[in-house]
């Protein structure tokens, strides 16, 4: 048993630090661009106007100042009550489909998409590529040093031909797989 | 009624309490030395049902199994809790399989876990022909932590966990309902109009 020490009275105590330097700068997330850190807010019941010297007051009479245009903000006015919100949760578009492309691989017997290739199958040709290519780089010995000749893989019992007279030849020490066609 | 408390009786096992051997058998109740609370979905596959007579209908093999605290989200996990309500098992193994959601492997395995239960312990003599009679999910164990943003400024996230709970009844999925259309209800309708009586007189 590992005891873990309860995590709440620190972070109470971050809160409470985090509001304290929050207060002045009620309510979060609203940037006021004009303010500077620790002033009173602008709607207080102030005497002097503590607005900088960048802000254009006295342009439009008519259109508010740009101070104020930041109070409209789209906001929901009443709460969305559950049976609303299971509406739209629920509804068919929402919902996972039933997907109708499923089939069995005719290879190896396990489910596929209809266009995509069995997954069991493809692991199976990425192995053996994979041994495949560490036979290549244990024969070149170091990166660049591919060769300007075509390849061949031999398997177990199989001897090159006189069609792979100039070609690299790769030996892997296994039966031939019976999806890997031989030319 | 009698058979299901029979049937629950049957769970708290009292040949237990006097092959102990001790003078107060009633001191050997709470054997289990365990910490942790049993929940109840897991309990529901210890009732035992008296042994059925001879002339009644096959009772169907029912399997419970279950999945706590999964680091994934109930709303999100209910989809596809939704996908495989009264399919058969390899129709939701399929289905799963494909699917893109972070669930669906979840789901997978527990139903794979329960499948192999079911042949195991619970005398059900075909894997497939199992179906799924519910599938539920539950809100987990929340915690809440602090969610760094700019200037200074937190949010207190919650990072939520969901159980997962599943049914497994023996036999051919049923067939769906076919859906309600104009006629039926005008009958319903109708129907109850001619219910109507008249209360209070002779």
């Amino acid at each position: 048993l590992v005891l873990a020490l309860s995590p709440l009275p620190r972070l109470r105590a971050l809160l409470r630090r985090c509001w304290g330097r929050l207060e002045p700068r009620w309510p979060p997330g609203v940037l006021w661009p004009g303010v500077l850190g620790g002033h009173s807010p602008p709607w207080g019941p102030a005497l002097a106007v503590q607005g900088p010297a960048l802000v254009p007051q006295g342009i439009g009479e008519g259109g508010e100042s740009p101070l104020e245009s930041v109070l409209w903000m789209a906001a929901p006015k009443q709460r969305r009550t559950i049976e609303v919100n299971r509406c739209r949760r629920r509804h068919p578009s929402q919902l996972a489909g039933v997907k109708r492309n499923i089939d069995v691989c005719p290879e190896c017997g396990n489910l596929k998409q209809k266009h995509v290739l069995c997954g069991y199958c493809y692991a199976k040709v990425k192995e053996e590529t994979r041994l495949i290519r560490m036979e290549m780089q244990k024969k070149e010995g170091g990166p660049l040093n591919a060769p300007t000749v075509e390849t061949v893989v031999l398997y177990e019992g199989e001897k090159p031909t006189e069609k792979d007279a100039g070609k690299r030849i790769i030996e892997r020490a296994r039966k031939r797989p019976s999806w890997f066609v031989q030319n | 009624g009698a058979a299901w408390a029979r049937g629950l009786l049957g769970w708290a096992r009292p040949e237990r309490w006097l092959a102990s051997g001790s003078l107060f058998p009633l001191s050997c109740i709470h054997t289990s030395t365990s910490l942790q609370k049993i929940g109840k979905w897991e309990k529901k596959n210890r009732i035992v049902y008296p042994p059925q007579l001879p002339g009644e209908p096959r009772r169907p093999a029912e399997i419970y199994h279950c999945r706590r605290e999964i680091k994934y989200s109930k709303d999100k996990m209910w989809y596809l809790a939704k996908l495989i309500k009264g399919m058969s098992i390899d129709q939701a193994l399929a289905q799963l399989e494909f699917s893109d959601k972070k669930g669906a492997k979840v789901i997978k395995e527990v139903l794979l876990e329960a499948q192999e239960m079911a042949v195991r312990n619970h005398n059900v003599e075909f894997k497939s022909n199992l179906h799924i009679a519910e599938s539920l999910t539950g809100r987990g164990r929340y915690v809440k932590r602090v969610r760094c943003h700019g200037k200074g400024m937190f949010g207190i996230m919650k990072i939520s966990r969901c159980h997962y709970f599943v049914k497994l009844v023996e036999g051919p999925p049923p067939p769906p309902e076919p859906p309600r259309t104009g006629f039926d209800q005008a009958q319903e309708y109708v129907q109850q109009l001619r219910n109507r009586t008249l209360v209070h007189t002779l």
